[in-house]
């Protein structure tokens, strides 16, 4: 493990919390904090962010099972793994269906399986960590290049009509002397030309990786149609 | 006016930068062709050559790059020149690939047009 994970070991008898805490803190290099009851689970899960709860079945007042259904009516994720005393197969199975990752029986067997399933549940976890970021990052992409589509597709459709009205401004500067006429002129440049800048900076705000023309033409014009964008409202 | 008459052609299918383009290019003395779809520029270039090729590429049933190459396969040497409401630096890598010589940015200005105009047909 990169860092020292963080397990709250949740069982009413404290010799056996302790060892198995002992036990995460020698092989894992684990950082341990111990609850009696569900109520103290329910408490420390409240206020601090496991990687692992290493869950008693046998609680008094509520069980592992009962806890482990309230953590999934609240939505909280945390992974369990559920120990249970021997001969109790049937309750792991449970815990399985109700969302714990792993069980640990109580035998002989514990102290040298339950570094070995803890680290397994971590490792996973931490897997399914990283698949959920790639996950998020793929769709903020995905949503950023709907994103420069849009903006440029945008900055095109705008661009075009400014361009004529532009242009046919510039001629008739060129044309009429009369100053009156030509400061309603400059006007209209003036604000064309700003229009224009906005959608400069609006364009270069984002990235295009692709340029959305596609074969057959500019979406939205692919009947071949000669446009007019005079017409255009 | 350009002291020299120049064979222009002008592929835009937007009316009206068709008809800003055809009045401009001829108040500066030049020899504006104009047509409105990449289709009737391959046949006219197949008869015709020209001094310099004003494409907008965003056309009607072909993209605006298969154009260029075609363009490029029919009179090799061909100056062509992208106008476009696109951002143009977005399009620089793929049109110095395709070997245009010059991009417009629309909105455009007659000074920007005379400009490239001027540039390309020394």
């Amino acid at each position: 493990m990169d860092t020292s994970p963080l397990i709250l070991v949740v069982d009413d008898e404290q010799e056996h919390g302790c060892l198995t805490g002992e036990k995460l803190k020698n092989t894992l290099n684990a950082e341990v904090r111990y609850a009696l009851t569900a109520e103290e689970c329910l408490e420390c899960v409240g206020g601090e962010s496991y990687d692992l709860l290493l869950l008693d079945f046998a609680l008094p007042k509520m069980n592992g099972l009962e806890l482990l259904n309230r953590f999934q009516e609240e939505g909280n994720n945390v992974p369990v793994v559920m120990m249970t005393g021997q001969g109790t197969q049937k309750i792991a199975v449970e815990a399985m269906k109700f969302g714990a990752r792993d069980y640990l029986v109580k035998d002989d067997a514990f102290w040298t399986v339950l570094p070995l399933v803890v680290k397994r549940v971590l490792t996973e976890e931490k897997a399914r960590q990283r698949l959920k970021e790639l996950e998020a990052q793929q769709a903020e992409v995905a949503q950023l290049r709907k994103m420069n589509e849009i903006v440029v597709t945008l900055s095109h459709n705008i661009n075009s009509p400014l361009a004529v009205i532009l242009s046919n401004t510039d001629i008739l500067l060129r044309k009429l002397q009369d100053a009156s006429y030509r400061e309603h002129l400059e006007k209209i440049m003036s604000s064309g030309r700003k229009i224009s800048e906005i959608v400069f900076k609006l364009s270069h705000l984002v990235r295009p990786a692709v340029m959305p023309v596609k074969k057959g033409g500019e979406a939205g014009n692919v009947s071949g149609e000669e446009k007019d964008i005079s017409n255009r409202g | 006016m350009s002291p020299v008459k120049r064979r222009i052609l002008v592929i835009e299918d937007e009316k009206n930068i068709r008809e800003f383009f055809d009045d401009f290019l001829k108040s500066e003395g030049h020899e504006p062709i104009v047509v409105n779809c990449a289709e009737e520029a391959l046949s006219k270039s197949r008869d015709s050559k020209w001094d310099l090729v004003f494409l907008d590429l965003s056309l009607p049933r072909l993209n605006g790059w298969d154009v260029i190459r075609e363009l490029k396969e029919i009179q090799p040497g061909i100056k062509i020149v992208i106008t476009t409401g696109y951002p143009c630096d977005m399009l620089k890598e793929e049109g110095e690939r395709c070997g245009v010589v010059d991009f417009l940015q629309k909105p455009f200005l007659l000074d920007d047009v005379s400009a490239v105009t001027s540039k390309h047909c020394l």
